[in-house]
């Protein structure tokens, strides 16, 4: 297992895909906050202008509209409504772990690593591990400059130490069912293409299936709300919700980290069984 | 079971309603090179992968003979296992880690398969034959016991087919490897291997070594002639200076010669433009048990 990570490991080093991602990391986090910035400044200049007051009565709803945004976009407003939109690099990040672990299977490098007597749910247990030391890091930077991004343009952030922790947790939890789901996949289809439209099919699928059918579900049971808070694809959504975080983080990282247990387990039961090409 | 490296008890393995390997049981002797010689889908790459670990056998079993029950094996099976975005000493870094071999043999190595030049380049760029030489020294870093060469000569050139071909002598029998080879190519097996496995429908239909095989192998006299030579054949047969007889182009081919100064008195009548005697080759011996098992 020793030599199999050391492997493993100078096999991530020289992989360009993990620089790009990490670069992917800290273009999102800038981008985002810039954006919000660029609405912010260009409000500002139109209502400096006094093109619209010169507009009339007409333009007067635009201009109380104009107002209120300048007044809510604060540096904590930005940054919690950047969060969410994480998905959009997690969804580069899965396509990218999954991609990464379903290639070793066309190359033949896992054929070589069990021929070279390593066992294989070393190598599986392995994969996840790298798999985490990419996706964890990378979902961390990007955080992280988003929230400098934030406080850079906007002055500062005023989050509250109950949201930092929420935000920190349900990072680290969505992240890690997340990659434990891209090395199952890629294990399972054996084949990047596939592997990578499960990746970026499966949380936007989700997401639907699940926005439609928890509230009609809630209906009936209340208990059905729980399936919302348990699944990655959802959480996302909660991080900046105005939920009870008092309850969530109890529920939130915990149900991600048994997924990622059960995943990886069954993962390696079925590499275990299956015949390599 | 000292000098036995690999015996395999009855290794059976099906696809849904294909046997790929029928009861398969053999020894493989230690420091040898061992052909494995079939038809496509006769299972032989089945076979490898099977004693390599990549599948699992439906029944039947196989084992190591080595001190510690394991055997360190380097293997291509179907193709070289290499990152194409990482240059020939990367890939061979990698597969250091990965079997705790020194980076100080990778050098070394490189030189032994000529990829010391290469650099950078990665191996994305190669060619089929630098793939196939740099697959080579990822299967030989962890000083292999055995090593398992599913078409070694796919994408070589001639020369590197020499070069290959010294290299599999000089590891057998300077190193005392033990070297399977799967090939299609039997003249180039021919000169290598000091045993064979023949498959057949995933059965091994004979083994042999190479020189009980030259032993046994039928002598062949072949002529061309101006003339027909029919008849002349016709004699020899009936007078039992020859075994049998088929036409070739411009001659005919006499197996199993018995008498010669019978023989090339009936050709005499003949205006004989060329004649050569030869021992059948081991695709002539492939092709006869071929035939033997296709009539059984």
């Amino acid at each position: 297992m020793k030599n199999l990570l050391r492997a493993d490991f100078f096999a991530m080093r020289k992989s360009k895909s993990v620089y790009i991602l990490f670069g992917a990391a800290v273009l999102t986090g800038f981008l985002l906050p810039l954006l919000f910035f660029a609405i912010l400044k260009g409000f500002g200049a139109i209502l400096d202008s006094g093109v619209l007051e010169a507009a009339g009565d007409s333009a007067s709803q635009a201009i109380s509209a104009m107002q209120s945004m300048i007044v809510l976009l604060n540096g904590h407003y930005v940054f919690l409504t950047c969060i969410p939109m994480t998905q959009g690099f997690g969804l580069i990040l899965t396509a990218m772990v999954a991609a990464a672990n379903a290639r070793p299977f066309a190359t033949g490098i896992y054929r070589n690593k069990i021929i070279s007597g390593c066992g294989r749910p070393s190598i599986y247990l392995s994969r996840t591990l790298i798999s985490y030391l990419v996706s964890l890091p990378s979902a961390f930077l990007f955080l992280g400059v988003t929230a400098g991004a934030c406080r850079l343009m906007f002055g500062s952030l005023d989050l509250s130490g109950e949201e930092w922790t929420s935000i920190l947790l349900f990072t680290f939890g969505i992240y890690t069912a997340y990659t434990a789901i891209c090395v199952f996949t890629a294990f399972l289809t054996r084949s990047v293409p596939v592997s990578l439209m499960v990746a970026i099919l499966l949380p936007i699928l989700m997401n639907l299936v699940l926005s439609f059918l928890a509230p009609a579900l809630s209906n009936y049971a209340d208990w059905t709300r729980y399936l919302l808070y348990v699944l990655p694809s959802m959480q996302i959504m909660f991080i900046t919700g105005g939920a009870d975080y008092s309850a969530l983080l109890a529920i939130v990282p915990a149900a991600d980290v048994v997924i990622a247990a059960l995943l990886t387990f069954f993962g390696i039961l079925r590499f275990r069984s299956q015949d390599l090409k | 079971m000292d000098n036995v490296i690999l015996t395999t008890d009855h290794l059976t393995k099906k696809y849904r309603d294909t046997v790929a390997n029928d009861g398969i049981t053999i020894s493989v002797p230690r420091g040898k090179i061992i052909g494995f010689v079939g038809e496509n889908g006769s299972g032989k790459t089945t076979l490898l992968r099977t004693v390599t670990g990549l599948i699992k056998p439906t029944s039947g079993s196989f084992r190591y003979h080595t001190e510690s029950g394991s055997c360190r094996v380097g293997a291509i099976v179907e193709s070289p296992a290499l990152f194409p975005g990482l240059s020939a000493y990367d890939n061979l870094a990698f597969q250091a880690r990965l079997c705790g071999a020194p980076l100080s043999d990778i050098p070394d190595l490189l030189e032994t398969v000529g990829l010391t030049g290469t650099g950078k380049k990665k191996a994305k760029q190669f060619s089929l034959g630098m793939r196939q030489r740099l697959g080579i020294a990822v299967a030989l870093l962890s000083k292999p016991d055995l090593l398992i060469l599913d078409e070694p000569t796919n994408g070589l050139d001639p020369q590197g087919i020499i070069e290959l071909r010294k290299m599999l002598r000089s590891l057998c029998d300077d190193k005392g490897m033990t070297i399977l080879i799967s090939s299609h190519i039997l003249s180039e097996l021919s000169q290598l291997a000091d045993a064979y496995l023949f498959l057949h429908k995933g059965r091994i239909s004979e083994t042999s070594t190479a020189s009980e095989l030259s032993e046994h192998a039928t002598k062949e006299l072949r002529f061309q002639c101006r003339e027909n030579a029919e008849n002349a054949v016709k004699a020899i047969l009936e007078k039992g200076y020859a075994e049998k007889a088929s036409p070739v182009d411009g001659g005919f081919v006499l197996y199993d010669p018995k008498d010669y100064s019978g023989i090339l008195r009936e050709l005499s009548v003949l205006e004989i433009t060329d004649l050569e005697t030869r021992k059948a080759s081991l695709e002539s011996h492939y092709l006869e048990i071929m035939n033997k098992e296709e009539k059984s």
